[in-house]
């Protein structure tokens, strides 16, 4: 009778807890200022300028080229450079974006642009990222949804879930429908197609790297093997690509390779693009991890070079529909930097 | 596997039907299930030493057993002197090998005859220091004749190994644990409640208190020699908060957890900030640890008894001894050399039983002499953690230098914005409850549900709002 009493009372007590708690969530947002409350985030616009790139998405046609990953990818792969030998991109790259938020987006996307190849860059593989700075930011800049939710569950933090009760009332809200993000915050510019610029001429290559060590975390992987076989249902050809970083950082890394790393240099569609591009440290890199605009264009033909190689390429598609963004600026860009 | 974690949330619940439905009134069913979910729950960590448990598990079984049979005073003698040898050496070379090995090559250092030696590669188990504790006031007290040897095997080893205070205690007695487990435990509702009470407040001490603290106290002490007298202080001030909150509210989650499957865990805890004096202090601190040295290391050496050169060995050696169960560091040694410096002059003078009830019994607010003493005794108690925090002496002595000779002109303010109002909730909750069990045990248990609902709500709230966001485990777990 009294264990009766006892459930009775405590699965009541866990309802009263499940439906009064976003309220409290909500109501701590609104009425305090949000860096008061620790476990709820809202980077409308933040790094990265996911944001300006989603909304760009909403109305992009098809693509040849699909890039995926971090901060390695959308500060990394410059549509500009494809489209001048002749690819069409999208470069849907976020900050810290992980597995998770990685399978998220190619499912939301991959019918609307029907990319022939997807370059994947997978330092969020490598770098055992948690996930959550990436879920925080599709939170804020994109509609919160049953995906969303699914993703922060995958999550599994606190953090997340948070801000995704206090995000999913702003959207309920309108709050955010007027937003407009600034496409150039210096040294940043966004460049459509989802690239983003860096133009700080100072260099700061002294972060710690981390280690690869350690590997993802196993929701992580099981999204990534789930992201690569949807590839292949999809019969899209995707590539595995580990951006360039300075020559420290990469040997920190890989300092004590781990099991994820051994299982992509096994791969034939893999390619470290480190240590072939003839890049340098102090010329073609502004901090450990991200190249400056002349390593950009020096990697991304590196790149398609390597793939042309390899008879990973599809024929270009030059259509003048995909391919007539931006070509005067590129021209331009390629002839200072010489 | 960690009481904040994920895999607990999903352990507890199957243990506890488990336990009442599975068990149902078959008394030893009930304990192999305690039992086995007991090795699960140590095994999660890491199932090798699950052998190192049952060993000394059966070791002092078997001990208790013959201590029993035999009434040879001699034979009585080496049995127990096994239980200690095995136990303690046991300890020994789990957790002091590496400090002996490495204060060796010192001192041979020291008389210029260089050399080095490699640190053996050891992993301590987590716990090892609270259950051997554990199972030696077994043998111990059967020896004495204060407890019949049991003859249950199972009951005996679930003793041992029960999951709620396994690895971070409280360190509990035979003779009022293990006749729980001779006895069939029925349900109550009044008890269950308290318990997921108190299991709430210990949550919320450790996930939001302590962790968060503990972010602070990382950031302040990792450049204690750039920051200003006054952030050093703020810096000892929150360890103090975090060391209490993690060790605390272990200690109420572990004896939350154990009423739920009806046992009674003793109080290893009396809001010990609130002490108007250091011997009050260690009276309402980590009482299990306390009592278990006084009644088998300071009682036999002669307590108090003799003259006032006795009674400063006896106080150094028990003060000592415990700075060196926490770990084989000379930061630990200094720290319980420290507080038998603040202990000795009241018991020299006979005034360490002066403050035995609870401050302010009955009023809401403390007298301006009370304050004063908790505030000084708080201090000295800050001056203590700073040795038990830091990493090594040189980084104690450097702390301290800079606390007390540092600028008090700029403080370097917490990083987290909220954390002092959720120090003052803390405290608020904690002065109010002080005369009680736990915070939560009596504050709002007269309301109106609505009333008391809304504050355990709220509670729940807040850890979700403002708890550390990856597992951090316990800082008891090291010892």
């Amino acid at each position: 009778m009294e264990m009766r009493r006892f459930l009775q009372q405590f699965a009541l007590f866990a309802l009263a807890c499940g439906l009064l708690y976003p309220l409290v969530v909500v109501a701590f947002s609104i009425f305090l200022p949000l860096p008061y409350v620790k476990n709820v985030k809202h980077p409308l616009g933040g790094n990265g300028h996911m944001h300006t790139r989603l909304l760009e998405l909403e109305g992009h046609g098809p693509v040849d080229v699909l890039f995926l990953g971090s901060s390695h990818t959308y500060r990394g792969f410059d549509p500009r450079i494809w489209e001048q030998r002749g690819y069409s991109s999208f470069n849907l790259g976020s900050s810290s974006q992980s597995p998770v938020q990685t399978e998220l987006l190619v499912k939301e996307c991959l019918d609307q642009l029907q990319p022939r190849l997807v370059v994947y860059e997978v330092y969020g593989v490598l770098g055992n990222l948690d996930g959550v700075e990436s879920a925080l930011d599709l939170i804020a800049n994109r509609k919160v949804d049953l995906a969303c939710l699914e993703m922060v569950l995958r999550v599994g933090n606190m953090l997340a879930f948070n801000s995704m009760i206090y995000g999913t009332t702003r959207q309920l809200l309108g709050v955010d429908q007027n937003f407009t993000e600034v496409r150039s915050i210096p040294p940043d510019r966004y460049i459509p197609g989802g690239y983003v610029q860096h133009e700080e001429t100072t260099s700061d290559t002294s972060a710690a790297a981390g280690t690869s060590a350690g590997g993802p975390k196993a929701f992580q992987w099981h999204a990534f093997q789930r992201t690569l076989a949807l590839f292949k249902e999809r019969g899209i050809l995707a590539v595995l690509v580990e951006a360039p970083t300075t020559r420290n950082f990469h040997q920190e890394l890989h300092a004590t390779p781990s099991e994820v790393d051994q299982w992509l240099r096994a791969k034939p569609n893999f390619l470290d693009m480190n240590g072939v591009t003839g890049l340098a440290d102090s010329t073609h890199f502004y901090d450990r991890h991200h190249l400056r605009q002349q390593g950009v264009i020096l990697f991304n033909n590196a790149l398609i070079d390597s793939l042309a190689g390899r008879d990973l390429l599809p024929s270009p598609h030059v259509d003048a529909r995909r391919t007539n963004l931006g070509r005067s600026i590129m021209h331009r860009m390629l002839v200072n930097v010489r | 596997m960690l009481f904040n974690s994920i895999d607990f949330v999903v352990f507890l619940p199957i243990v506890f039907i488990l336990y009442w439905w599975v068990g149902g009134n078959d008394l030893r069913r009930r304990n192999l299930i305690l039992l086995i979910a007991s090795y699960v729950f140590y095994g999660w960590w890491d199932p090798r030493f699950l052998v190192l448990i049952a060993f000394s598990t059966l070791l002092d079984y078997f001990v208790g057993v013959r201590l029993g049979s035999t009434s040879d005073a001699r034979s009585r003698k080496h049995l127990l002197w096994t239980s200690l040898a095995v136990n303690l050496g046991l300890l020994g070379y789990f957790k002091y090998s590496n400090f002996f090995l490495e204060s060796f090559v010192d001192a041979f250092s020291l008389f210029g005859q260089p050399f080095s030696i490699e640190r053996l590669n050891i992993i301590l188990p987590v716990g090892i220091s609270f259950y051997t504790f554990q199972t030696l006031s077994y043998s111990i007290d059967v020896y004495r004749n204060k407890l019949q040897p049991t003859k249950d095997p199972v009951a005996f080893a679930t003793y041992v190994s029960f999951f709620p205070q396994l690895v971070a205690g409280p360190i509990e007695r035979a003779e009022k644990l293990l006749p729980q487990f001779a006895s069939l435990r029925t349900f109550r509702y009044d008890m269950a409640v308290d318990g997921a009470r108190q299991m709430l407040w210990g949550l919320f001490k450790k996930m939001v208190i302590a962790d968060n603290c503990a972010f602070e106290v990382d950031r302040i002490f990792g450049q204690y020699h750039t920051l200003g007298g006054a952030t050093l202080l703020l810096g000892s001030v929150l360890f103090a908060f975090q060391i209490y909150c993690d060790f605390s509210g272990y200690s109420d989650i572990a004896i939350g957890c154990a009423r739920l499957f009806g046992f009674q865990l003793m109080k290893n805890f009396a809001f010990p900030y609130f002490s108007r004096d250091i011997a009050e202090f260690w009276r309402r601190w980590h009482i299990s640890l306390s009592t278990w040295f006084r009644d088998y290391l300071y009682v036999p050496l002669g307590g108090s008894r003799g003259g006032t050169a006795m009674k400063v060995r006896n106080t150094f050696i028990i003060f000592i001894v415990s700075g060196f169960w926490h770990g084989a560091n000379w930061t630990f040694l200094a720290w319980g050399a420290l507080n038998a410096f603040f202990f000795l002059p009241l018991l020299l003078s006979g005034r360490n039983r002066t403050h035995l009830g609870t401050v302010a019994h009955g009023r809401w607010l403390p007298g301006a002499n009370e304050l004063v003493r908790m505030l000084f005794t708080f201090f000295l108690t800050c001056v203590a953690w700073v040795f038990f925090r830091a990493r090594d002496m040189d980084q104690a002595l450097g702390y301290l230098r800079g606390m007390f000779t540092g600028s008090y002109t700029e403080i370097s303010a917490p990083t987290m914005q909220s954390l002092p109002y959720l120090l003052v909730f803390f405290l608020l909750l904690e002065w109010a409850g002080r005369e009680h069990e736990h915070a939560l045990e009596r504050t709002g248990n007269r309301w109106p549900r609505l009333f008391r609902w809304s504050l355990h709500i709220g509670i729940v709230s807040l850890i979700g709002l403002f708890m550390a966001t990856g597992e951090t485990p316990f800082i008891y777990f090291q010892f």
